[in-house]
């Protein structure tokens, strides 16, 4: 089977329990937003995939070979880490040789063409880099190389919106010229909820949904328009949050969407999923 | 293999660049202070200032391998059984090289300095004069194998427990050592005598100094061989439950 599984992990820090009988599969050619807050166990998850942290209970499987300690598995996964793990003393373009090296897989070109677009200056050592700078070049080496399975564990940390906007792009664009599967830990829930396919949410160590991002956002709608419209219409409903944007009221609702009556001053739009995020971790569950 | 080659490049070239350095370093430092008392003092007597540097440096890169390459060759997925086959590769290419280098330079360097300095290597001044280079240069290869993997494994053991632990189990160990050597020697002349003098002669032995005063080398090639093994075999046992988490960033770069 093509894909990323995950057979009942459990992992405890004492008697913290950070995954719970976790299972679910990342499945081959897709795009993952791995939702979560703080704490609930994405990273400890992201991290026994990647062979960093091993898992107390449970096993994981890459195209049906065990990640623990395989090197099998070296040419199949790459995991951006939101830590800092290159060497200190290695300037970035002696990185990007080394990971070319690594791995039989890694587009140097492509490399040096992203860090020149990201404008890094490929001469500095790692520490030298801003922490937006060690972000662009951490995705840097994660877009160049072509394994099937890439993780991004919070890619645009401290990036700027411009670099966030161009890191999407080319995520597409590398996504679009060669299909394989992405998953984006991340908390910037709302800039990411029109790349991601399908969306695992986890809390407190357990797996909380895995649905399409479609279908997720079609478990709700939203409404808009005046005030007293905007009560009116969500009486008896299940509203999980409001926004207002001047005059304007948001309604979020949890439910199938209903159509408005004709002349109706209120709008219906898609959900915002941050909003649905919030709302389903709020208390742990539905 | 392929890739293991890759990864043992990895270390050795890295490695190279600090051998260099440390080199540099001692070329230009002991000259010049050795130089300096010799013109302010004239005094003249035995030096040694490569090996014993050395050894500071093997224990040092020993001890760094943990903070700095795990993680490295962590983030390119590479296993623990691979990161170690490559560290103990590069602790054997590290203490080869430089024990050639410091046996060589011992031999030039007692030459050249006849008659101003009396300049005596660790394996001279233990085992004296007239053995052959090939075991002056085992024997120190084998102590710089020795030295970073103790390193080595003393960084794992540390990383394992928490700071505290650590700090507590380096303290009482070292006062075990000051106290325990001390007991020893003093065993000597009290009720233990027997024992003292059987583990005291032992350790001689094995060191290679022998009851009727010959010196046989083998004693300290398979003690030295044996250690290694043990702390290789302490260390793979570590690394291999060792998760990244636990691995503190020191604030001591060098590798």
């Amino acid at each position: 089977m093509k894909a990323i599984q995950i057979n009942h992990i459990t992992k405890r820090y004492g008697n913290v329990a950070a995954l719970e009988d976790l299972s679910f599969s990342f499945e081959y050619g897709k795009i993952y937003g791995l939702l979560g807050r703080n704490g609930a166990g994405k990273s400890t998850l992201i991290n026994i995939i990647a062979n960093r942290l091993f898992a107390d209970e449970g096993e994981v499987l890459i195209d049906g070979l065990p990640a623990k300690e395989n090197m099998a598995v070296h040419e199949k996964l790459f995991c951006m880490s939101d830590q800092n793990l290159y060497d200190s003393n290695l300037k970035i373009r002696d990185i990007f040789k080394w990971t070319g090296r690594f791995y039989d897989h890694f587009q140097m070109d492509q490399a040096f063409e992203i860090a020149e677009m990201f404008s890094l200056d490929t001469k500095k050592r790692f520490p030298a880099l801003s922490n937006g700078q060690q972000s662009i070049f951490k995705l840097t080496v994660a877009l160049a190389l072509d394994v099937p399975y890439v993780i991004f564990d919070e890619p645009v940390l401290g990036l700027d919106a411009n670099h966030r906007e161009l890191f999407y792009h080319l995520l597409l664009r590398d996504y679009e010229e060669r299909q394989r599967t992405i998953i984006l830990a991340t908390h910037l829930i709302e800039e990411v909820a029109n790349i991601i396919e399908e969306v695992v949410l986890i809390d407190k160590g357990r797996l909380l949904l895995q649905e399409s991002a479609e279908t997720l956002l079609d478990r709700g709608y939203c409404v808009s328009g005046s005030e007293n419209a905007v009560r009116d219409f969500c009486i008896d409903k299940q509203v999980i949050g409001y926004d207002e944007l001047g005059a304007l009221r948001l309604a979020y609702i949890l439910g199938a969407r209903e159509d408005l009556p004709k002349g109706s001053p209120l709008q219906i739009s898609h959900m915002n999923l941050q909003k649905l995020f919030v709302k389903l971790t709020e208390k742990g569950g539905n | 293999m392929k890739k293991m080659r890759i990864l043992i490049r990895y270390e050795c070239e890295l490695s190279w660049k600090y051998i260099w350095i440390f080199y540099l370093a001692i070329a230009i430092v002991f000259p010049t202070v050795y130089g300096l008392l010799y013109l302010l003092t004239h005094e003249t007597g035995r030096i040694n200032c490569l090996e014993m540097n050395t050894m500071i440096f093997v224990g040092i890169v020993g001890m760094m391998q943990i903070n700095e390459d795990f993680r490295m060759l962590m983030q390119n997925g590479f296993t623990r059984a691979y990161i170690f086959s490559a560290t103990a590769a590069q602790f054997a290419f590290i203490s080869g090289l430089m024990s050639l280098i410091d046996t060589a330079a011992g031999t030039v360097l007692r030459g050249l300095l006849s008659g101003l300095f009396d300049y005596e290597t660790i394996f001279e001044s233990l085992y004296g004069y007239g053995h052959p280079a090939v075991l002056r240069w085992l024997w120190l290869f084998l102590v710089y194998l020795l030295i970073s993997s103790l390193g080595f494994f003393f960084a794992l053991v540390i990383n394992r427990v928490p700071k505290k632990l650590s700090v507590f189990a380096v303290t009482i160990l070292a006062a075990l050592l000051l106290l325990g050597i001390p007991f020893l020697f003093a065993a000597v002349s009290a009720p233990w005598k027997a024992v003292g003098h059987s583990i005291l002669s032992f350790a001689v032995r094995c060191f290679g100094f022998m009851d009727d005063g010959t010196v046989r080398l083998t004693n300290p090639i398979i003690l030295l061989l044996l250690c290694i093994g043990i702390l290789s075999a302490g260390s793979y046992l570590i690394i291999r439950r060792t998760e990244l988490s636990a691995v503190r960033k020191s604030a001591l770069t060098l590798n």
